[in-house]
């Protein structure tokens, strides 16, 4: 009989061991590749990406909140800005490009947000890249004041087609008003962006002063600039040689963070430091896998221990028909790798699924895209991992076979 | 078996909760420093009444009148026109530099509310290190103003340790 058909009778005659390991071990290692690949991914969306917008001017209030709600359409707006404000800081000569919007307005769960046109034509939201209309979106681009546009995910929640009406409620939670004399018609339908740009309404910013329900001193605002208000612009400012910031949006942010009403959010500050505050729940979450895959090595060593209780005499017999200390201990230690290999690539794939599981649900709530595919670093050390763990579980266990007394051992047990 | 068991849990719990707290502290620490808004030279003004920044680039000198302790981040607005400053150099003897109030227009600021002053000379140019002394009316107290460039002005820390 073969070394290899030796191995593989002894895991089937203790298959619900080996099965019972194999599974622990892929338990913590799938927990271990979800919450690192989330964690990455969050972190790329979140830090590197910032949707295509360097900076916020808003209102004083929480950074936090003005980056959630202009960017993720989440938390509400602390407040507003001068618009007259908002065209002293787009005439910077830092500022290459300054997008007003102005925020307040739901419909059907999704935040309808008046902005102006340049947002879904000039605007990129990645690097090269500007809101489409082809490419699994339709239509056009709002041009008249009762005129709108959806982003992809709200489209497909709300099942929006082209030439629907509606009307949108003067608020972003249950029960607020509706605005029921203001009809407004879809014109167009984004291209998907992976983004939370998809899971929001648009309408023309000049839009947002002229709904009826609006009280006079809103209406005024459409055509008095200097009493006029919005909610925040999406700023984008030049560029050094790398496409790095230039290092002046420091100075600017500095300056208008000492104004009264005002202040620049950079996003890409923002976020880490949101990271920072909550980095331990996914360092909790990470030790725990960590413990748990501990626990299986361990549940691994003893099940290869008992194992080899029972196989005593078997290991003798084998001893006295010519295999040699080192095949024995091999016999134990190969067992303990294929136990863990095998945890380990299906830890992985198991990783993986609870990403594509947990990547539906937080797209739905966040329209924030996470892939399955995406291979984090721990993605490459997890089966030279699993051999270490095997290595290590099965060392004891293989060197006390190594040591068996054949004589002792070749006699009967009861 | 058992008891070894348990024990390891508990060992990497420990080391789990050690390090869930070393973060705490080591975030808390993160929260006390005093950092120059412009990444130039903070100088303390009065007992610790304040800061002025200082940025030197080329020929030209750059200054913020900042706030103390946390408020660092935030600027203090002045009365004055300009700033008369008498500069020490190690080695060159005096000089006289007067710095002009340059308002930072978007935080609000115009003349006689200024926070931000400007002043050029070329001898700045060969300079790498100075003293300057001047006075301002800083949150409505006369002040003496002490600059020392690179190092930063601080007598209420230890020596050697500037505000940078």
């Amino acid at each position: 009989m073969s070394f290899w058909r030796i191995v593989l009778r002894s895991l089937r005659q203790h298959r619900f061991s080996s099965i019972l390991a194999i599974v622990s071990i892929a338990m913590g290692i799938a927990l271990l590749v979800a919450v690192y690949s989330f964690r990455e991914q969050t972190h790329h969306t979140f830090t590197q990406v910032g949707l295509g917008v360097d900076a916020i001017l808003g209102p004083k209030g929480s950074p936090l909140q003005i980056v959630l709600n202009a960017l993720y359409h989440l938390e509400e707006m602390p407040g507003k800005i001068k618009w007259t404000y908002f065209r002293e800081v787009e005439r910077h000569p830092l500022v290459v490009q300054a997008i007003p919007f102005a925020v307040g307005h739901s419909y059907g769960g999704f935040r309808v947000n008046a902005v102006d046109r340049r947002f879904l034509t000039e605007f990129e939201y990645l690097p090269g890249k500007t809101f489409s209309f082809k490419e699994g979106g339709q239509g056009r681009a709002f041009q008249a004041p009762d005129e709108a546009v959806a982003g992809w995910v709200a489209a497909r929640s709300l099942k929006l087609q082209l030439g629907d009406e509606f009307s949108p409620v003067c608020g972003v939670r249950e029960g607020d008003p509706v605005h029921e004399t203001d009809r407004l018609r879809f014109v167009g339908i984004m291209a998907p962006t992976g983004t939370p740009h998809d899971r929001a309404i648009y309408i023309p910013l000049e839009t947002f002063y002229l709904l009826s329900g609006h009280p006079q001193e809103t209406r005024i605002m459409a055509a008095l600039e200097e009493y006029r208000e919005i909610s925040g612009a999406y700023i984008k400012v030049k560029r050094i040689r790398g496409g790095a910031l230039h290092p002046g949006i420091q100075d600017l942010k500095f300056t208008i963070n000492q104004s009264d009403r005002n202040q620049l959010v950079v996003p890409n500050e923002v976020m880490p430091r949101l990271f920072n505050i909550i980095g331990w729940v996914d360092r909790v979450l990470i030790a725990i896998a960590a413990i748990l895959t501990v626990l299986s090595a361990l549940f691994l060593f003893f099940s290869l221990l008992s194992a080899l209780r029972e196989r005593r005499r078997d290991l003798a017999l084998f001893r006295a028909l010519g295999a040699t200390r080192r095949t024995v201990m091999g016999l134990v230690i190969i067992e303990a790798l294929i136990i863990s290999l095998l945890g380990g690539i299906l830890g992985l794939v198991l990783g993986h699924a609870i990403i594509a599981l947990g990547a539906h649900f937080i797209k739905v709530e966040t329209g924030v895209a996470f892939t399955a595919t995406y291979l984090s670093k721990t993605d490459w050390l997890v089966l030279p991992g699993a051999t270490v763990l095997g290595l290590l579980a099965g060392l004891l266990p293989g060197l006390q076979a190594y040591r068996l007394g054949v004589l002792k051992n070749l006699s009967p047990v009861s | 078996m058992g008891k070894r068991r348990v024990g390891l849990v508990r060992i990497l719990v420990g080391i789990v909760l050690c390090s869930i707290l070393a973060e705490g502290v080591a975030w808390a620490q993160r929260e006390h420093g005093h950092v120059a808004p412009h990444g130039g030279v903070l100088n303390v003004i009065g007992k610790e009444l304040g800061h002025i920044e200082v940025l030197v680039r080329e020929d030209r000198i750059e200054a913020w009148l900042l706030g103390g302790g946390e408020d660092t981040v935030r600027s203090v607005p002045i009365r004055a026109a300009e700033i008369s400053l008498v500069v020490k150099i190690p080695g060159k003897g005096q000089r006289k530099l007067i710095l002009k109030s340059d308002p930072l227009k978007l935080a609000g600021e115009g003349p006689g509310h200024c926070s931000h002053f400007v002043g050029r000379a070329d001898w700045l140019r060969e300079v790498k290190e100075f003293t300057a002394r001047g006075k301002v009316v800083f949150k409505g107290l006369p002040q003496e103003l002490v600059i020392e460039y690179p190092r930063g002005y601080d007598p209420y820390h230890r020596a050697g340790q500037g505000h940078h």
